[in-house]
């Protein structure tokens, strides 16, 4: 063949690289301002920590002023809309209410459905701006934050044409902790900040019943009332509204937009510009949104096409391997055979070739090797060795199918051996790549090529393509009958076969595909004989690789196309043209197209899309990939080791095979010409001879595969130390992937599980950095009981800065203490004052703590939990009782019980008893401390170290427990504490005394030494303080 | 010799892909551009 060649310029790869960055900066835009994108945070949770403070209205103004609503006015407001599907059901029922109320809208779902953002406006009711994304406003930078209330400002503007500016923080609730940092920057530029007097929580969907008791509270105050209009389901608040405004309206109150209960002015008309730049964010974000759901879709198609691929694989080649030894060379079929050479400058490896194949001993071999226009004196080597069955034919450099069909031209059997030049074959190679044409219906027979250059990661890598892909496919390829390629490396023929289909064509540079495509249309079968096998020099530098593939890539489609017509046929063309193209088509053009778009979304997902999923499915497509490698292997009867490189093939390796795939498209497209590169040999294959060489050095033996392994293991081993550090490196990371998911897992369910309030208010400390503090609150509500809920077990856990140990101590219920707004009172009277009529526990917990905090002295807590006595019960019911130590007989005044002194087990209700009794045991409350203490302490035993027993408590507590951990997850700060163990939480007995006067008893007052205690705490400094003070200490 | 599978001789092919090719490659600007002026005026408003 004439090496001619317009060469293809490389402007495809501008436009390739363009592309990409296209589709990254659209994935880059959908990921920052998808709705939701910032929506990590559950509704509820506090995350401006110490930022926050009281307002003293709900409506704050750009200077700072707070106000409130006048009596006797209710405005309904609706966040998170507006939602296709729920938006407009509220404004159905709000017209045949004949209400008006404020929406605050989220922007990228106003840029989604601005008709709906113009219905609201169009029916009179008022819109206000709720963030871009529904990020949490107080988590992200100021820039982002302003970013954010500017592109909702602008997409209202594109949808309404008004200039709105009334903005409701993602995520806030009533004024009594609002983020002070936020509402500064958002009033700073000019927004006027709306919060809510009453949340009705009906994202949590409590019922509507629960809705409109939250709304409609007694009283004349006027009331922002905060509910949802999008986000999730929102029946419940559709059916509630249907009660509420009637209630209200039958109350007299009045019920209005924001701005009209405070007579502000009509938003203005919104400037061009404003609208424009809404339209034209608008209009990318969507293109954005389109390009990711289009990738999404692609990512999909390419995982089930590896997940396909990877079933057929296994699956043809489980039944393959069970169709058994059919080609036994052992039953003496040795038919004549001619075995062509075609060689092209293959001087370093074509006397070891040709060696290879006299020392197979086959009876009557006929040895053709065509010197294909060599400079490099590889026909005179061939003649040199002098070898009496061996024919050298020389021509001029015309191409590798020339110099094929000159060989067929002279070859006198009519089986042909076709084995390129640079190939060393085994023993019995040829008296196993034969036995198959003992079927007469058989035309051709694959063998199978083996890399010989196994050194360095390249190598590695193509023998594992070889092993896994190659090899597998044939496998595929033979059971569904529709082989498309026998490899030049390797390969027999039937003569007829071969005239039969007019011979080598030069018509595509994959011949050796060109021409199997063709014998498999004339209904010959063609087979794959696993077990004949040739050895190969591969491609030892990435300018070769690139070459070689580029001409297998680009001829395989060439072929594919010269063969097209094969889809339409009947028979064996259609099983060709059906299976064998549709095959070819989807793994190994298609596949490839796919990749790099996966790449990209891999990318995209790590940064933007929950990292369970995105690692769940790395981690099984690759565990998949390597089960079928590793039974690949087997089947091979190659050895497991090289497996070690096969996650770092997806790095570069998996690359070069794409771009090739689009670089050969490319070329298809464009009709450019490609000739031949013959990569430079090294001779790598023939130095495998030198393991077969007679201990006199002169003639080769047979080359055995048990010597060839030698040789290879020999030179080719890796050593010891870079074998283990990428095992231990993969084990690592799948173990490191494994807990990541698993982690994710629990976190994502405790986080689910767990309900969280804001239980501390301004009392919440954010920086967790140092020593931590932890208000347990236990409250006497039991489920279905009535009446006032009363704190009746107040204890603060501390955990020194070295965060290896834990204190826990009590403080007396009964303790006197200075109750903000309502005098001098006991400080579990504060619970049942903050939570009010409404019965409200987080409010109660929060002035609990406040109070907690003043009396103590201490900075506030950095966490709370709060737990009802149903909540306990359950709890130890789920850890099967708990071991308690009674340490005087103790009567019960609740159930008349007397639980004498020793440690037993105890259920639920009984422990719960034992633990409320105080007055019939010495010391009283004290002694109540003490046990609860101790209780906490064996509950806790066993449950920092199994994660399990820790589930199984909190999933027991339900809804009876309430937890608040500011900034940080609940489960980061398990995680945080998770070095205490049970024996290092020491109990602290809190000295105090009774306080009477002649009416009698009026509580209890802290001892001197409880004063100096908690001073002690507050600087950290307790372990010291107790080593002066041991008998503070609770054996 | 034959000829060989795709081979465009006249060149017509090659033109047609050069005219895509600089379509494909405007488009890719113009959503280039539009992201980096949409970015660019969230960024200032944001400041």
């Amino acid at each position: 063949m004439i090496v001619k060649h317009r060469s293809l310029s490389r402007t495809h790869w501008l436009l390739f690289l363009l592309g990409l960055t296209g589709v990254l900066a659209a994935l880059a835009v959908d990921g920052f301002t998808a709705a939701g994108s910032g929506g990590t945070v559950r509704p509820g949770q506090v995350t401006a920590g110490n930022r926050t403070r009281a307002f003293t209205g709900p409506v704050i103004e750009p200077d700072g002023t707070a106000r409130r609503l006048p009596d006797q006015v209710s405005a309904l407001t609706f966040d998170d809309g507006p939602d296709p599907v729920w938006t407009p059901r509220i404004l159905d029922q709000l017209r045949k209410l004949n209400v008006k109320a404020t929406f605050f809208v989220v922007g990228a779902r106003v840029a989604e459905h601005p008709e709906l953002a113009r219905r609201i406006v169009d029916e009179g009711h008022e819109l206000g701006l709720h963030s871009y994304t529904h990020a949490d406003l107080g988590a992200v930078p100021a820039w982002r934050a302003r970013a954010e209330l500017e592109l909702t400002r602008d997409a209202v503007a594109s949808a309404t044409g008004r200039d709105v500016t009334l903005f409701r923080p993602p995520y806030s609730s009533t004024p009594a902790g609002a983020d002070a940092r936020l509402i500064g920057t958002a009033g700073r530029a000019g927004y006027r900040t709306v919060l809510a007097d009453l949340d009705t929580r009906d994202w949590s969907l409590p019922g509507p019943d629960a809705i409109v008791t939250a709304a409609a509270q007694p009283g004349d105050a006027g009331a922002i009332i905060l509910m949802h209009a999008g986000g999730g389901d929102r029946a419940q608040t559709v059916t509630a509204l249907r009660t509420l405004v009637p209630a209200l309206s039958g109350r007299g109150r009045r019920l209005v937009t924001v701005s009209e209960a405070l007579s502000l002015p009509e938003p203005a008309a919104a400037g061009w510009e404003a609208r424009a730049r809404g339209a034209s964010f608008g209009v990318v974000r969507s293109i954005a949104g389109a390009v990711a759901d289009i990738l999404f879709v692609l990512l999909v198609l390419a995982t089930v096409l590896a997940g396909v691929r990877m079933l057929i694989q296994g699956g043809a080649a489980w039944r393959h391997a069970r169709r058994g030894r059919r080609s036994d060379p052992d039953e003496g079929y040795r038919p004549p055979v001619t075995v062509i050479v075609p060689a092209h400058n293959e001087a370093a490896n074509i006397a070891a070739t040709v060696e290879s194949l006299t020392a197979t001993e086959y009876p009557g071999l006929e040895i053709v090797v065509v010197d294909d226009g060599s400079v490099d004196g590889t026909g005179k080597i061939v003649a040199g060795l002098a070898l009496p069955q061996v024919v050298v034919v020389r021509q001029d450099n015309a191409g590798k199918a020339a110099a094929l069909s000159t060989g067929i031209a002279h070859a006198s059997n009519d089986l042909i051996v076709l084995i390129d030049g640079d190939t060393i074959i085994e023993q019995d190679t040829l008296a196993l790549l034969v036995q198959p044409f003992r079927d007469p219906k058989v035309g051709a027979v694959a063998g199978n090529a083996k890399v010989a250059n196994r050194s360095g990661l390249l190598g590695r890598w193509q023998h594992l393509e070889y092993v896994i892909a190659f090899n597998l496919d044939r496998r595929v390829f033979e059971v569904a009958e529709c082989m498309p390629t026998v490899p030049g490396a390797l390969g027999a023929f039937r003569r007829a076969a071969l005239a039969g289909a007019g011979g080598v064509s030069t018509a595509t540079l994959a011949e050796d595909t060109d021409l199997t495509m063709a014998v498999c249309r004339a209904g010959w079968k063609i087979v794959y004989a696993d077990r004949a096998c040739a050895w190969t020099e591969a491609p030892s530098t990435w300018g070769g690789l690139w070459r070689q593939r580029y001409r297998w890539c680009f001829g395989t489609m060439q072929a594919m196309w010269k063969h097209r017509s094969a889809v339409r046929e009947l028979g064996a063309g259609g099983k060709l043209g059906r299976r064998g193209l549709g095959y070819l088509m989807l793994f190994q053009i298609l596949q490839p197209m796919l990749a790099p778009l996966v790449d990209v979304y891999m990318v995209y997902a790590l940064l933007f899309q929950p990292v369970t999923w995105v690692a769940a499915l790395w981690l099984g497509l690759h565990a998949c990939q390597l089960g079928v490698a590793a039974y690949a292997f087997r089947l091979d009867r190659e050895r497991a080791g090289p497996l070690w490189s096969l996650l770092l093939q997806q790095v570069v390796y998996r690359q070069l095979i794409y771009l090739v795939v689009i670089q050969s498209l490319v070329t298809a497209l464009v009709g450019a010409r490609v000739g031949w590169h013959q990569p430079a040999r090294t001779g790598e294959a023939a130095a495998l001879t030198s393991a077969a060489v007679t201990p006199d050095g002169e003639r080769p033996v047979a080359m055995r595969r048990q010597m060839l392994d030698q040789q290879i293991r020999r030179k080719y081993r890796d050593p010891l130390w870079a074998r283990l550090t990428v095992w231990a490196g993969v084990l690592l990371m799948l173990a490191s992937g494994g807990a990541l998911v698993a982690g994710k897992v629990v976190t994502d369910r405790y986080a689910a599980r767990v309900q969280q309030a804001d239980l501390l208010g301004p009392a919440l400390l954010d920086d967790n950095s140092g020593p931590l503090n932890m208000l347990l609150v236990g409250v006497d509500w039991r489920k279905g009981a009535a009446g006032l809920i009363r704190a009746d077990t107040i204890m603060i856990v501390h955990v020194p800065a070295s965060r290896d140990r834990a204190y826990l101590f009590s403080l007396p219920r009964d303790l006197l203490v200075d109750i903000p707004g309502h005098g001098r009172d006991r400080i579990n009277a504060s619970f049942a004052y903050g939570a009010g009529g409404e019965q409200d526990r987080a409010r109660g917990s929060r002035l609990l703590a406040d109070v907690t905090r003043r009396a103590t002295g201490l900075p506030g807590f950095h966490a709370a939990a709060l737990i009802d006595f149903y909540g306990f019960m359950e709890v130890v019911k789920a850890v099967d009782g708990v071991q308690l130590c009674v340490d005087e007989d103790t009567k019960s005044i609740h159930s008349g019980v007397v639980y004498k002194k020793g440690c037993r087990k105890m259920d639920g209700p009984s422990a719960l008893d034992y633990l409320r009794q105080r007055k019939t045991i010495a010391h009283g409350d004290y002694a109540r401390q003490r046990h609860q203490q101790q209780f906490i302490k064996a509950a806790v035993t066993g449950s920092g170290t199994d994660p399990a027993r820790l589930d199984l408590m909190l999933r027991a507590a339900g809804e009876s427990l309430t937890v608040t951990t500011g900034r940080t997850s609940p489960a980061e700060l398990l995680f945080a504490l998770r070095g205490i163990s049970p024996d290092r939480i020491t109990l602290i007995r809190t000295p105090g005394h009774s306080v009477r006067d002649q009416s009698g008893y009026l509580g209890e007052a802290l001892n001197p030494e409880a004063v100096e205690l908690f001073r002690a705490v507050a600087s950290d400094d307790l372990t010291g303080y107790l080593k002066g003070h041991p008998a503070l200490v609770l054996s | 010799m034959t000829r060989q599978v795709f081979a465009d001789h006249s060149g017509r092919r090659r033109r047609l892909a050069a005219r895509a090719g600089t379509g494909l490659a405007l488009a890719l600007l113009a959503w280039l551009g539009l992201v980096a002026v949409n970015v660019a005026s969230a960024l200032a408003a944001a400041r």
